[in-house]
């Protein structure tokens, strides 16, 4: 709910209407309000419980807000709040709404981090993503949202301008190993913008510091965008949120255009020379992909570009 | 723009046993398996060239592997990776995009009793701003076999599993229009995503007219318009 008011605010939006929509994406919801109970510690297993549905994120929003139009939950791992502002964008550019809040949050709990350590993706030190000597991820947990309208209103933060979803359609976890999925879904958001890779300033790449997802990744890029354009990942500064990462970082893209500042891959001391990218830029971003990738296949890309 | 009904399918309850002795089902769940059945009768009226989106409606997801998992986390400290890559709430839709070669738009959508009728509505948007040729709609929830009794308790108006499948393109044979209205009755067998099946069982019946009442007091009225 705080970084929903602090957004709300921004935008001047004093409430929601019903004529509004939201998209929320979450990959657990509201599981460690009950997780604990069953792992033994007590508490009202009964009562909490009624917190498994990953729609009973909604439904407490729904209340909190007082909201009574169209509202949906997207759980698409770890692309669900890029697939969010891709749906949201499509919902008002047909005029089923004249405002959307989009928004991922993610809150860690024991079957997360159990969970991805068991698949050995964590690091127990600092992630370093795209780094020839990277171990892992770093798990973090907050929520990010950003309110869109199909009029510019006053002082936009920026536009988007493209996006995209796809699906690898090759593994459960693992991406596919030349990024075929998320290079189309690239492709796809550029051509939705008008753009040729060439008129992209800065990539924020998804660049989660695990050694598969990072070739992968870099694959794709690399075939887009050859060693032209620059790259980079900030998860090593914030951690890698899941649902509410593409959230989370297409507001670091949007500070990004603001400052006039590219973000290096903070942790990168060696790039890996497998993943053969352009790491860092001077040129001020005005014209961004964010990227993303989940398991599951998913693929999430969007264009964002500064008002001019 | 509107969207058509081209196809559909359901889970007619057979046996699950041929189906999980073939290697690539071997650790699917029982939400996959029926999925993916629902999905394949649905996919009899698709041409194998177009290209296809796939929304998966689920209110529950994977419960029964999330509950297997942390009952063996409990038990003996031990995450189970297989557990774990099957409890994601997308885990259905990367079996489902894996086994049918999707690589279109994939999206899974999860709205408690609102769950199948929110992935119609996001199929219409995909194929209204997309270059696909049709979207398959695959709504699917079952009851855990690991602690029912729980599950029961808490969702006494949820009796039912199963799962339905559709397929909705640009052109077709029953064009549609769903709209919420005040509710009945609910159904014997009700399930939070069912909505699709009694999409999928109207489209076989060739039914005009479908009231699908929900725990929650609401319903949804859809109307088909079937071309001659």
């Amino acid at each position: 709910m705080a970084a929903i008011r602090q957004a709300m605010e921004r935008a001047g939006w004093d409430r929601l209407r019903d004529d509004d929509a939201i998209f929320l994406a979450t990959t657990t919801g509201l599981l460690p309000v009950w997780e604990g109970d069953f792992l033994g510690a007590g508490g009202d297993l009964l009562a909490n419980f009624r917190s498994e549905p990953l729609g009973a994120s909604l439904r407490a929003l729904r209340s909190e807000l007082g909201f009574r139009g169209h509202a949906q939950v997207i759980t698409s791992a770890c692309a669900a709040s890029t697939h969010a502002l891709v749906l949201a964008s499509r919902w008002l550019k047909t005029g089923r709404a004249k405002r959307c809040l989009v928004g991922g949050v993610e809150i860690l709990s024991r079957l997360t981090v159990e969970g991805f350590k068991s698949l050995q993706l964590l690091s127990s030190e600092t992630a370093t993503p795209f780094d020839i000597g990277r171990k892992g991820i770093n798990l973090s947990e907050g929520a990010a949202f950003l309110c869109l309208e199909r009029e510019s209103g006053d002082s936009p933060l920026g536009k988007l301008t493209g996006g995209a979803i796809t699906n690898d359609a090759h593994h459960m976890t693992a991406p596919h190993p030349e990024g075929r999925g998320s290079e189309t879904a690239i492709r796809r958001a550029l051509d939705e913008a008008g753009l040729r890779p060439s008129d992209i300033d800065w990539v924020h790449a998804h660049g989660t510091g695990s050694p598969h997802n990072d070739l992968a990744e870099g694959a794709a890029l690399h075939a887009i965008f050859g060693d032209g354009v620059p790259v980079s990942s900030t998860k090593a500064i914030h951690g890698h949120a899941l649902a509410a990462s593409g959230a989370l970082e297409t507001i670091v893209c949007l500070e990004a255009m603001r400052s006039g500042t590219i973000p290096s891959t903070f942790g990168m001391v060696t790039p890996d020379p497998r993943i053969r990218l352009r790491h860092g830029g001077e040129r001020a971003p005005r014209r961004v992909v964010k990227n993303t990738l989940g398991f599951g296949g998913t693929n999430g890309a969007i264009v964002l570009e500064a008002v001019t | 723009m509107k969207s058509y009904l081209v196809g559909a399918g359901r889970y007619d309850g057979r046996p699950l046993d041929t189906l999980a002795a073939q290697p690539e089902f071997r650790r699917a769940t029982r939400n996959m398996c029926f999925a993916y059945l629902a999905a394949m009768a649905a996919l009899e009226f698709f041409s194998p060239e177009g290209t296809l989106g796939l929304i998966v409606a689920t209110s529950h997801g994977e419960l029964e592997v999330t509950l297997s998992f942390l009952d063996e986390l409990r038990r003996s400290g031990v995450a189970r990776p297989l557990l774990f890559q099957n409890s994601l709430h997308n885990a259905i839709l990367g079996f489902l995009a894996r086994q049918l070669g999707v690589r279109g738009p994939a999206i899974t959508v999860s709205d408690e009793h609102d769950s199948g009728e929110n992935a119609v509505r996001t199929a219409e948007l995909l194929l209204a701003t997309e270059k696909i040729d049709a979207v398959l709609v695959v709504g699917v929830d079952t009851i855990p076999r690991v602690h029912e009794s729980l599950f029961h308790s808490l969702y006494p108006a949820t009796p039912g599993e199963g799962a339905g499948a559709i397929l909705l393109a640009r052109e077709g044979q029953a064009a549609f229009d769903l709209s919420t209205t005040n509710g009945g009755p609910v159904p014997a067998g009700y399930y939070d995503s069912d909505y699709v099946e009694a999409l999928a069982v109207a489209f076989k019946d060739r039914a005009t007219e479908i009231l699908r009442s929900r725990p929650d007091g609401s319903a949804t009225h859809t109307r088909l318009q079937w071309q001659t």
